[in-house]
């Protein structure tokens, strides 16, 4: 008996028996690598065991037997990791999506407290997912960047696209990276209309080199706060008084939509065990009928590696910083030169010279996260 | 010329609070601490760890400066049987260990003994 039947006990039982699942398997070979299909079985079954197993295969089983084997396939250009060379390779976009999407909810459902997977009209999100003793709903969108498609979904493909095309920088379209963006998200809210009271996200998948600055933010809180590159600690979420009018936070349907993230999983490590990492960065809508409660943000950070954006207080600028150190500690070069200080937003001082034994000091007196460590003369503690 | 792309890999296991994991990491000698994993885990750890503990004024490649955010938590290279107390930064897009690592297990100055063994004029200094 092949292995695989043995292996993807769920994907067989979705698809209908054993040898059905090895054709399957077969067949989706010539798009994913072997280990997409076997984190296609554990989603299966973290869905099965959440939802049930008849549940995830009325679901799946005609989007994975029929209709991703009839779609539309194409040639492109990759780069075969084995050779280095350029070769050939089919692409069946919609098997990525499909592929995405479960292993996306199948993450969800191991973290969730309870789920239900929605029968896919067009008037409803994914799923239904509960967190924490809220309601979300979960609508999972594919974002194929038109700059780099090759690269799009590559962590899925059978090789890996040249992350670098020859000079092209400018979206195909000409449109720049946020309008193509916003253009892609029109149409989501038609999804949580039967949900007002739910936090309603969509988790769009993001295998892009775009900054989030260029993209997620402009098309979410408008162009003036369009700013790179991003740092997610940096960012202070706009009031919604303060949000750009061609941003789609800004807009009154959107009020549905508690927040938007650009999302990926990665294989990683380098070497063998492999795992699959997820990451990403939640943007709230601070227009949003219900916000996203901390602690739903907590489970889709363990869950998905989602850093919400917003959620860590900041407790003072970069600029704010810099001026700390200049009223503060540059007066103490002379004495200290070269050792460090940890300063609070009111210009307490503490000075060391190791750093953990510091920063134990400056948490016990400051408190978590409300204090800076410089090194007194160069400012920076060290180089990364 | 075409970069190799060949980099070294460290094996190590990072530890803050009870938590622990093991991990690949790029040794990089531009760095001056220990241990940074990637801003993309921020999410993540936050969940687990909660806030960061601190944030350092630290300097980037481009000499640019920024505030970066970081736990309290201690890093062991895989097989060397040391723990070493320090602060876990969360910067950039993948995980790196630093020169202090390659310090606090003497290996400076076998790497100084094996460039000066070729006849390589070498020191170990602060960069002026």
């Amino acid at each position: 008996m092949p292995k695989t039947s043995l292996q993807h006990t769920t994907l067989a039982f979705v698809l209908g028996g054993q040898q059905r699942c090895i054709e399957w398997a077969e067949w989706a070979k010539q798009f994913v690598h072997d280990f997409a299909i076997d984190e296609l079985e554990k989603a299966l079954q973290a869905l099965a065991e959440k939802v049930g197993r008849e549940k995830v295969r009325q679901v799946y089983r005609k989007r994975l037997a029929e209709e991703v084997r009839n779609a539309s396939v194409r040639w492109t250009t990759a780069l075969d990791v084995t050779s280095s060379q350029e070769v050939k390779v089919l692409r069946n976009d919609q098997l990525l999506r499909l592929i995405f999407e479960i292993l996306c909810l199948g993450r969800l459902a191991s973290f969730a407290e309870k789920m239900t997977l929605l029968t896919q009209k067009e008037s409803e999100p994914e799923a239904e997912v509960w967190f924490a003793g809220h309601k979300c709903m979960v609508e999972v969108k594919w974002y194929d960047d038109p700059v780099m498609q090759k690269e799009a979904g590559k962590m899925w493909s059978r090789f890996i696209t040249d992350p670098r095309p020859k000079g092209v920088r400018v979206p195909s379209e000409n449109l720049p990276a946020h309008v193509h963006l916003r253009d892609k998200l029109e149409g989501v809210t038609e999804k949580f209309k039967s949900s007002p009271e739910s936090v309603n996200l969509v988790l769009v998948c993001w295998f892009s080199v775009q900054e989030f600055g260029f993209t997620f933010v402009p098309a979410l809180y408008g162009e003036r706060f369009m700013k790179v590159p991003f740092h997610p600690l940096e960012f202070a979420l706009p009031q919604p008084d303060e949000l750009g009018e061609d941003g789609l936070f800004a807009r009154e349907d959107w009020r549905l939509v508690s927040g938007v993230a650009g999302l990926w999983a990665m294989r990683s490590p380098i070497f063998e065990p492999r795992e699959l990492k997820w990451g990403g960065m939640l943007f709230p809508n601070p227009k949003a009928l219900i916000p996203i409660p901390q602690e739903v943000a907590a489970k889709l950070g363990e869950a998905l590696g989602l850093f919400t954006v917003g959620t860590i207080q900041i407790i003072f600028t970069a600029e704010e910083a810099e001026a700390l150190y200049d009223r503060h500690v540059r007066p103490l070069e002379e004495k200290f030169w070269g050792r460090l200080a940890a300063v609070n937003k009111e210009g307490q001082v503490l000075v060391g010279d190791d750093e953990v034994d510091l920063t134990q000091k400056a948490v016990e007196r400051f408190g978590k996260g409300k204090f800076i460590l410089f090194r007194i003369g160069t400012k920076a503690v060290g180089r990364i | 010329m075409q970069a190799s792309g060949k980099v070294f890999l460290v094996k190590v296991e990072w530890q803050v609070g009870r938590y622990k994991e093991q991990l690949w990491a790029e040794l990089d000698t531009g760095f001056s601490g220990e241990l940074v994993l990637p801003a993309t885990r921020l999410g993540e750890l936050i969940s687990r760890l909660g806030n960061p503990d601190g944030f350092s004024w630290v300097e980037l490649a481009d000499s640019s400066q920024m505030k970066a955010p970081y736990y309290i938590g201690s890093v062991s290279p895989i097989g060397s049987g040391r723990h070493i107390p320090c602060h876990i930064y969360l910067v950039g897009h993948k995980a790196i260990v630093g020169l202090k690592i390659l310090e606090s297990l003497n290996i400076v100055p076998d790497i100084l003994q094996a460039l000066r063994s070729k006849g390589i004029t070498a020191e170990w200094t602060v960069d002026p």
